[in-house]
């Protein structure tokens, strides 16, 4: 399904990714392991289209980014901070992304907002929600429209115990689905139980594929 | 704050512009060479101050809210389209809102034809400080519009030869239709750059 050969990516005089190769498969998930500055998150814009490679490839479904593609074509992420608008309802923020590819219905996004524990009639904006309800409100965001790839950058920061296992359940459900999910996390708890298989990086580099 | 702020800087300007301008002129274009140093300052301020309002308009797409649109889109024109022209709408606004003063103040409301070369001028700079801000940021796209409309206000050399460009009344229609070139060819290299521009979000 994606396909990164050799991507390399320099930031002034850093390489932020070194010859990178990896392969990722439909229905599995994978877990990024490394400390700040690894090169994980900067892995995951790649695959996002979100920064072009100095050098390499990243095919998704035999497309290349950022030259057949701008964007993977069913794509859902989590790696910034103020991933809603927070002016909004999550709800109508969800509306407002729907919009753009005309995927989900209504009774996907109250679904979607339901499964992270959400209240889809819920009238707050998303500005007045707390920390923890941001983090799920980001990841409905990221799976509300059933994509084949989910990218996430530590998605269970802020979350409680509780709301740890039902993201992990709802990971799970999506692999089922038969998404490929990227997971990047610092939380070795949530790498152990969730990936198939992991991918540690250390200074841009791939050190030990799929442990 | 930063609303509020705005509306002041703009209202004092607005009213200072109207006040000093000749029976004849609409505010919003350059007065000849011979005009007092506080009537072009007071021009500069005018005409800046609806430009004031694309400020943070492009670097807000490295947040992830709307880095959540970008990759959601599929044909990366549209959204820069539809960016263009929801900046240009209020901009325009804020201008048709000077426009009235100027007519309740002077009684002059101008001709269509300065009103068309007056949307040509902001068409064409509201292109200009949106690829600055997207090439470098939006502190460097507002001192580098300005400097360029400070020349073209304190400038004693007559650039009508430019037309909307440098806001002059008496511009020619072939001149307007080259500003608009302009801004077309502007808004191409605005999609390329956007295409090939590194997301790395926000305090990055």
């Amino acid at each position: 399904m994606i396909k990164v050969e050799q991507a390399t990516k320099k930031i002034g005089n850093n390489i932020v990714l070194k010859a990178v190769n990896l392969d990722f498969q439909e229905g599995k998930i994978y877990g990024l392991r490394g400390r700040n500055g690894a090169g994980k998150t900067m892995l995951l814009r790649a695959i996002a289209g979100l920064i072009r490679l100095d050098s390499g490839r990243i095919l998704i479904n035999n497309q290349q980014i950022k030259k057949e593609i701008s964007f993977p074509k069913s794509l859902g992420i989590l790696i910034e901070n103020n991933n809603v608008l927070p002016d909004f309802t999550l709800k109508k923020n969800l509306q407002l992304l729907a919009k753009i590819k005309k995927i989900a219905t209504d009774e996907m996004i109250d679904d979607a907002i339901l499964r992270v524990g959400l209240n889809p009639n819920d009238k707050r904006k998303v500005r007045q929600f707390s920390l923890g309800m941001k983090q799920r409100a980001a990841i409905a965001q990221a799976i509300f429209e059933k994509p084949d790839l989910i990218l996430l950058d530590e998605p269970t920061n802020a979350i409680d115990v509780e709301g740890v296992r039902e993201m992990r359940k709802i990971f799970d459900n999506e692999k089922r689905r038969g998404a490929c999910i990227i997971l990047a996390s610092h939380n070795p708890e949530d790498l152990n139980v969730l990936a198939d298989e992991i991918i540690v990086m250390t200074e841009g580099s791939v050190i030990n594929e799929k442990q | 704050m930063k609303k509020s702020a705005f509306i002041c800087i703009v209202t004092v300007v607005v009213m200072l512009n109207f006040l000093l301008q000749k029976n004849d002129t609409l505010g919003y274009f350059v007065e000849d060479a011979t005009s007092s140093l506080v009537v072009k300052v007071t021009w500069f301020g005018l005409v800046c101050a609806p430009l004031l309002y694309l400020v943070g308009t492009i670097d807000k797409w490295q947040n992830g809210s709307y880095l959540n649109q970008l990759f959601r889109t599929d044909k990366l024109h549209r959204i820069v389209i539809s960016t263009y022209f929801i900046n240009l709408f209020h901009v325009l606004g804020i201008v048709l809102i000077g426009l009235l003063i100027n007519a309740l103040l002077t009684g002059n409301t101008g001709s269509i034809e300065n009103i068309l070369n007056l949307v040509g001028s902001y068409m064409f700079y509201t292109s200009v400080y949106m690829v600055l801000e997207l090439l470098f940021s939006s502190t460097s796209a507002v001192l580098s519009l300005c400097a360029l409309l400070l020349i073209v206000a304190l400038g004693k050399n007559n650039l009508s030869l430019l037309g909307s460009i440098t806001f002059h009344r008496n511009t020619s229609i072939y001149q307007t239709i080259l500003t608009l070139f302009m801004t077309i060819t502007i808004m191409t290299f605005f999609l390329k750059k956007l295409n090939q521009k590194d997301f790395y979000g926000k305090g990055i």
